[in-house]
């Protein structure tokens, strides 16, 4: 699998099993997940997407001076740790990056509770 | 090889300016080619407000962001018919104080509240404007009765739906009048040639003829040769294709929205019965702001609830979404970065926004808990949920940009109308030092509206496009 895909799915599968917490409805796999945000991820306007891939790189490689490894081949404990320290970073860049990955990951994943809704059935 | 296109009018965008010009122009006799970057799809073709609409019918996926100090997630239709499709259907007039504004500011000719009311009205017969004959939601149930137990008045806006008019074995009767449902097959019955999944990347002007270049969603390159341009990609991408091609150095310079915060609200009883409905409820402000109901699918709640626990989201029927909008009134700009297709919408909240922001939060969370909200939700950083009236306090410290988590679906006034220097084009939408330019969407406002802009925007549309028929 090439390095991007296999992030951005590893985000995907951190922020879902985080945020499923035994829900019924909310179980792995979460591949439909990682597909919806490598979409929007593709999708985003051009100047924001080549700050996001790069900001991805930098996360996926900065795993490597304290674990061994890069992101996307960590254990998810220590994944949920590398998450963690980003979110509490004091750059806001980092906070971001983790909001931005979070948001869709978490969108996705609550569609699954989403009844299928025709514009007819609205209000 | 490139495609070939020869026309009298070339409508770019069609959404509510764009369907409306298209439209009437058509109807006129004229011969009208209406380009739109988006996919023709119907408004069955997913569900509303789903992950599939996300995917199929907003630009980028709707993963879009204005930057600046406060960084605002907006959305914008891109699809045939625009912003019309995605939207919650609401409708407003022109505030006449709006209205007065914009004269004073621009010296808008032919733009007062009585200038205006044929097209509203015009407007309000073909989208058939009017109120939900049934019950309100409980959501807006209980906005409403919060909103009075704090001495504020709660109103039902005006929805551009027709009753009664769908298939009698529809378990629902009504549907939304967006503009597949209205002006686009009014527009291809009276003759307009529609061009789908096509993206105009520059216009300029050879030989006393418009020629727009750009390119279908196959990559194949086109050509499109007019007399007339009509302009209706919207306030992001309107200033943006001016600027690009060189005919505007005003394009850009302003942009206006009303920035909105999001709340989520939970009750002990079930008060979210998920039909898809954006139910209407609004609450004017005496600062100039407003309350009303947001999407309150489980997805939705959950981007809501990010900041707290995502988690809560589960428990969404007893769950209702909220927001607080302000007026508008801060600085923005769109921008182009060399190198880069895509503009950079950029904004900064005025001073009088975030008051404005955190008077309306107060005021909500305040209604919520009369009316029995266990906790509320305020879409900001670090800010926790809200147990009592005791809590409130915590929000006057928690409104610096960085912790604010903004959203806006209202992007206006990129390329203002009137007659000062400031304005791009004319008061009919004329863009100033080029014949056959014409502005007719969202960018051509001169400023906030403070209500769902669509009716504004097709309003003026109208106007301008009659005006240009010689008609008014």
């Amino acid at each position: 699998m090439r390095w991007r895909p296999a992030v951005v799915s590893a985000l995907a599968y951190s922020f879902c099993e985080e945020a499923a917490a035994g829900h019924r409805d909310m179980g792995a796999p979460y591949n439909d997940v990682a597909r919806f945000v490598a979409r929007e991820e593709a999708a985003m306007p051009d100047h924001l997407r080549l700050g996001v891939r790069l900001a991805t790189l930098a996360f996926d490689l900065a795993s490597i001076p304290r674990e061994g490894r890069r992101f996307h081949r960590l254990p998810q404990d220590r994944r949920i740790a590398r998450l963690n320290r980003w979110r509490r970073s004091c750059f806001s860049a980092c906070r971001d990056f983790i909001r931005f990955y979070q948001a869709l990951s978490i969108y996705a994943l609550y569609s699954r509770l989403d009844p299928v809704l025709s514009r007819e059935t609205a209000p | 090889m490139t495609i070939e296109h020869r026309c009298e009018i070339a409508v770019v965008g069609s959404g509510p300016g764009g369907a409306v010009a298209a439209c009437l122009l058509a109807e006129a006799g004229r011969d009208v080619l209406l380009i739109e970057e988006g996919s023709d799809l119907s408004q069955e073709s997913c569900g509303a407000f789903s992950i599939n609409e996300l995917l199929q019918k907003y630009r980028h996926g709707g993963a879009t962001t204005l930057l600046g100090p406060s960084k605002i997630a907006y959305v914008e239709g891109c699809v045939v018919g625009g912003g019309s499709e995605v939207n919650s259907g609401l409708y407003h007039r022109t505030p006449p104080a709006v209205l007065a504004d914009w004269k004073q500011r621009f010296r808008l000719e032919s733009a007062s509240e009585a200038d205006l009311a044929p097209y509203f009205d015009r407007l309000e017969r073909d989208l058939s404007v009017g109120y939900w004959p049934g019950p309100a939601p409980a959501v807006a149930r209980k906005l409403s009765l919060g909103a009075s137990q704090v001495g504020l008045v709660s109103r039902e806006a005006q929805r551009m739906f027709a009753y009664g008019q769908v298939r009698k074995e529809a378990a629902v009767p009504w549907e939304r009048q967006s503009m597949s449902k209205t002006y686009i097959p009014r527009a291809l019955a009276a003759g307009t040639a529609l061009l789908p999944r096509t993206r105009i990347a520059s216009l300029g002007r050879i030989n006393g003829r418009w020629v727009l270049k750009g390119r279908q969603a196959d990559r194949a390159a086109i050509e499109v040769q007019a007399q007339t341009v009509f302009l209706a990609c919207g306030a992001v991408q309107t200033p943006a294709l001016l600027r690009r091609s060189g005919l505007s150095r005003c394009a850009g310079q302003t942009l206006a929205l009303h920035p909105m915060i999001k709340v989520a609200a939970e009750f002990d009883e079930p008060v979210n019965d998920n039909t898809g409905v954006i139910a209407a409820e609004q609450v004017k402000l005496p600062n100039g702001g407003s309350l009303g109901c947001s999407a309150s699918s489980p997805s939705n709640l959950a981007l809501t609830l990010l900041d707290h626990d995502p988690g809560t989201a589960s428990r969404w029927r007893r769950l209702g979404a909220y927001y607080v909008m302000a007026p508008g009134g801060g600085q923005g700009a769109v921008r182009l970065i060399p190198g880069f297709s895509d503009p950079l919408p950029c904004y900064r909240l005025s001073n009088s926004e975030r008051r404005c922001l955190a008077a309306g939060l107060g005021t909500l969370c305040e209604a919520l808990f009369a009316v029995g909200a266990r906790a509320v939700f305020p879409s900001i950083s670090g800010l926790g949920a809200l147990l009592s009236l005791n809590d409130l306090s915590r929000l006057d410290v928690s409104l610096d940009d960085s912790r604010l988590r903004l959203t806006t679906v209202h992007l206006l006034a990129s390329c203002p109308i009137g007659e000062t220097r400031e304005s791009v084009a004319d008061s009919f939408g004329g863009v100033h030092g080029h014949d056959g330019l014409y502005l007719c969407d969202a960018s051509s406002l001169c400023g906030p509206v403070g209500v769902n802009p669509q009716g504004t925007i097709m309003a003026f549309a109208a106007r301008n496009t009659m005006r240009f028929l010689g008609k008014a």
